[in-house]
């Protein structure tokens, strides 16, 4: 028989046991998953939409997602500042599903001449020399398993601030994932303003 | 042939208190092949459902029928205990416990199916209505949730029902026993010291409780049935599958209590417990739903027959003549052509043959499950889509896993509750004496388990 | 006891039954008055000659998965639109009747209320609708579908790359565990709705023209509004060829069906 002791250090040991696991799996990834999706793209002959491992299972049920690591340190908050709009760079907002993130050629017209000489923009530089894009990472990506299929463009023409899903930009560098767009903020949005909340308006 | 009180005791707390390593062997054997099933199912979820046998049309399977097969034999014990009580058969004594646990642990194990068959069974409790800020909550007119609802609370009812009366005999054994048996038993029995006031509430409640369990298990097949009844479906679309799956649970769960105290009778010795009489009272219950169920399935095929509607009539003939021919007719020899004459022959009725007639009812329910489903969904409307089904080794492996995983928890709970009711014994013997001492003529005949309480 | 307790359960269960009712009516009563499209198909049968064109079609709209030859001799294979053959006749004079099915959009489906999830549901323009992130998988659906149009995922799809590349990003790629049917090329109803939107006038008959009815040679499939009294589909299912399959079990469809001319009364044509 084990003593009263003996029981509770188990108990501690088990908890402790759990909030390891739980802290391991909820643990902010660091990894650029974009390293990680390349390598496998090499080495993976097929497309599925079958999850990587049992624990990037766990992590996407649990909605934890990898914080992503941006291949320059851009800065929303300097290009907000000196007056330009959300729509110069994402011009695609207003016309289609995905807002767009520019191309080098276009950061490249500015800053052929602006700030030439910081050490970011000679990053910049050297992507464009080498013609290649810049691999900017997803912030706000839905999982795909939950299957959204999100549009831009209606949410604009309904008046819809970028700052709403977006956080203020002008106190961001590069860009965080201020909002939890999980599917509460969605709804409650759609209630508000009387937008259908038919499952099929954004689930198909 | 009497035994005394203390005889009782003794005979029945010795599960309890002394174990040999037969029963370690049997216990590590069970528990082995129940993480085998584990790991059929974790396998399952992991690759996807495509390592089971199911495929289009046949969507439903091995799972269902083994759902609704557990189920079904959970209707022995507390059905049958409940209206035993009711009914004060005083021969009910030593049955009732184990019919109870009968209930418990297969409506658990029939209640993992659903899990089971899940094509993504960790979203399982996506049936719980809890508020969320999606504001999305389970759909209450789909049967499943309606199982969901009804299988929880006949197991929360029956466990109530179950552990009721074991309260005085875990307070016994408290007594009894010495070390950490006595905390632990102790702390179950829930400070019962006996006096007359707990006795009057403890009595109250099993009667309430025998009440109220009784429409709730009747509730419970037949909306395990309405999940077959409520989609048009050939075969299944039909007013008649509440009753007819009710009678059947309670013919396969009495069949399965003959087998389990068969079992106990031969294992933990209780010769002198579970007498000839016990079998031969429930093999005229058997023998009486052996009937009923003949008839429902008759009525069923009459009217199917009659009826002659072609969509009906392609799954009618499949399971007369075609494919599924082979099983059907095994089904009818197992459930009516072999235990008819077994339990209508008082000298047949014996042990070994209620038994043998329990075996086949039990093998041949699980037959009349798989029947009702797996034709019907391979037969449906458009005869383009026509299938078959066959199981892989994943669904036989956690089908045999959920026997061994029942046969283990009985095993278990034989070694920690007295299987049979120690006090409610006593009291029969008692009460027994009381009449004995009024009687001046000595009906001998009316011994321990006599067919009737006497009018006091 | 019993006395007590038989008009109080029956009690019950009438309220039980008339709540199930009143939610039911209310519900399908409420979808009825929104509505303010009525989406339809019409399969002209004569038309039909059995190519298969929208079956493809319909695998390259829909990132609708193969199987494999295994699987699919297993019966899994998946076909959101598939023609199905029947044969008439003793041989040589055997004739060959095709009827392409797909989900019917019931107006009355019987997949909606056996699902726990509500995964699939009627939705306002009274779609058959398939929300695959909230199906769980008890393929009970697809069951209670008469006309075996529900399709589930055994496995997770699997693109040899580079196919992959030619998966439609409007849709979605559905995983394991879920099922999945025809939704009227639903992406395409919603695609024009925005766009209708965006241009501040209403849908008008031909904006959504599902990908099987698209890519149909013989044009035998017409996609439209039923509502709609000068749309095509409306035309065409005022016609005396028009039928519905299995009417009678009371699923109301949305597909209808014009019988073969030539066929009905047994005669040669």
């Amino acid at each position: 028989m084990l003593s009263g002791s003996q029981s509770r250090w188990i108990v501690i040991f088990v908890a402790a046991c759990a909030l390891v696991f739980l802290i391991y799996v909820g643990r902010a990834d660091t990894r650029s998953p974009r390293a990680d999706e390349d390598t496998r793209a090499r080495v993976s002959p097929v497309f599925t939409p079958a999850h990587r491992s049992v624990l990037d299972a766990v992590r996407d049920f649990f909605n934890r997602r990898p914080v992503p690591v941006q291949p320059l340190a851009f800065t929303h908050k300097v290009h907000l500042a000196n007056g330009m709009h959300c729509t110069d760079c994402h011009t695609a907002v207003e016309a289609a599903p995905v807002a767009g993130i520019p191309g080098v050629e276009l950061c490249m017209t500015c800053h052929q001449m602006i700030a030439a000489d910081k050490p970011e923009i000679k990053k910049l530089a050297a992507y464009q020399k080498r013609g290649e894009d810049i691999p900017w990472q997803r912030v706000y990506a839905f999982s795909p398993t939950v299957h959204v299929k999100f549009n831009h463009a209606p949410h604009i023409r309904a008046g819809v601030e970028c700052k709403t899903c977006h956080g203020d930009m002008t106190q961001q560098t590069v860009a965080v994932r201020a909002v939890d767009l999980n599917m509460g903020y969605c709804v409650n949005c759609h209630r508000q303003k009387q937008a259908s909340t038919d499952c099929i308006t954004c689930h198909y | 042939m009497e035994k005394s009180p203390n005889q009782i005791t003794e005979d029945l707390l010795r599960p309890l208190l002394r174990t040999s390593p037969k029963y370690y062997f049997a216990v590590a054997l069970l528990a082995a092949v129940v993480v085998v099933a584990f790991a059929a199912f974790g396998y399952q979820a992991y690759s996807g459902l495509g390592v089971s046998g199911l495929r289009r049309p046949v969507f439903w399977g091995f799972y269902i029928t083994n759902f609704v097969f557990w189920i079904g034999i959970s209707h022995a014990g507390t059905l049958i205990s409940a209206i035993l009580r009711l009914a004060n058969a005083t021969w009910r004594r030593p049955v009732t416990r184990c019919a109870e646990v009968i209930t418990v642990f297969a409506l658990s194990i029939g209640a993992m199916f659903p899990v089971i068959h899940l094509g993504r069974p960790w979203l399982a409790f996506w049936l719980i209505p809890y508020p969320s800020e999606r504001q999305i909550w389970p759909n209450f007119r789909s049967p499943l949730v309606w199982d969901f609802f009804a299988i929880n609370t006949y197991l929360i009812g029956s466990v109530a029902f179950l552990t009721l009366p074991i309260l005085p005999d875990w307070a016994l054994v408290r007594d009894k026993a010495s070390g950490w048996r006595k905390r632990v038993y102790g702390f179950l029995s829930l400070g019962w010291r006996g006096t007359p006031r707990q006795w009057s509430r403890l009595e109250s409640a099993m009667h309430i409780m025998a009440i109220v369990i009784i429409p709730v298990a009747v509730s419970v097949h037949t909306i395990v049935s309405w999940d077959f009844a409520m989609a048009p479906v050939p075969m299944w679309h039909s007013t008649i599958f509440g009753p007819y799956f009710v009678a059947g649970a309670i013919f396969s769960g009495i069949a399965a209590l003959i087998l389990a105290m068969a079992c106990l009778r031969k294992f933990l010795h209780l010769e002198d417990y579970l007498k000839p009489l016990h079998f031969d009272n429930l093999g005229k219950l058997l023998l009486m739903m052996s009937l009923l169920w003949f008839y429902f399935v008759f009525a069923e095929r009459l009217t199917t027959w009659y009826g002659n509607e072609p969509s009906e009539m392609a799954v009618f003939w499949t399971t007369q003549q075609g494919a599924y021919a082979p099983l059907f007719w095994t089904m009818v020899f197992c459930n009516f052509l072999l235990p008819f004459p077994i339990l209508a022959i008082k000298r047949l009725r014996t042990i070994t043959g209620t038994v043998i007639a329990s075996t086949a009812v039990v093998a041949g329910m699980w037959l009349e499950r798989f029947l009702i489903i797996v034709p019907s969904l391979s037969h449906k409307f458009l005869p383009y889509n026509w299938g078959t089904y066959r199981p892989t080794w994943v669904e036989i492996t956690i089908m045999v896993g959920t026997f061994a995983g029942m046969a283990l928890l009985y095993a278990l709970f034989a070694k920690a509750v007295p299987i049979i009711s120690i006090w409610e014994l006593k009291l029969g013997l008692h009460e027994k004496s009381e009449v004995r001492s009024q009687e001046t003529e000595g009906r001998g005949k009316l011994a321990f388990g006599g067919q009737e309480k006497l009018e006091t | 006891m019993q006395r007590h307790d038989a008009p109080l359960d029956s009690g019950l269960s009438t309220l039980a039954i008339l709540l199930l009712v009143t939610c039911h009516s209310s519900m399908v009563q409420t979808m009825e008055s929104k509505a303010q499209k009525k989406w339809a198909m019409v399969v002209d049968l004569d038309r039909c000659t059995g190519c298969e064109a929208c079956v493809v079609a319909c695998h390259a709209e829909n990132n609708i998965p193969t199987v494999g030859e295994e699987q699919a001799a297993m019966g899994r294979a998946m076909h959101w639109m598939r023609v199905e053959r029947y044969y008439q006749g003793d041989f040589p004079n055997v004739r060959v009747k095709f009827i392409p099915v797909f989900c019917q959009q019931c107006d009355a489906a019987p997949c909606e209320p056996v699902c726990p999830t509500y995964a699939s549901y009627h939705t306002a323009e009274g779609l058959n609708g398939q929300v695959y992130n909230r199906c769980i998988g008890t393929r009970y659906c697809a069951n209670a579908c008469p006309y075996n149009v529900r399709f589930f995922n055994f496995y997770n799809p699997v693109w040899e790359k580079p196919l992959h590349l030619q998966l439609n990003p409007d849709v979605s790629v559905r995983e394991v565990g879920v099922m999945e049917k025809c939704t009227f090329c639903v992406q395409r109803i919603k695609a024009a709705e925005i766009t209708a939107k965006a241009d501040k006038r209403e849908l008008k008959d031909g904006d959504v023209q599902p990908a099987c009815a698209q890519s149909c040679p013989p044009k035998a499939l017409v996609f439209g509004d039923l509502n709609d009294p000068t749309s095509e589909v409306s035309r065409l299912a005022g016609s005396n060829r028009a039928t519905r399959l299995l009417e009678e079990l009371g699923t109301k469809p949305k597909v209808i069906y014009l019988q073969r001319e030539s066929w009905g009364d047994g005669k040669e044509s």
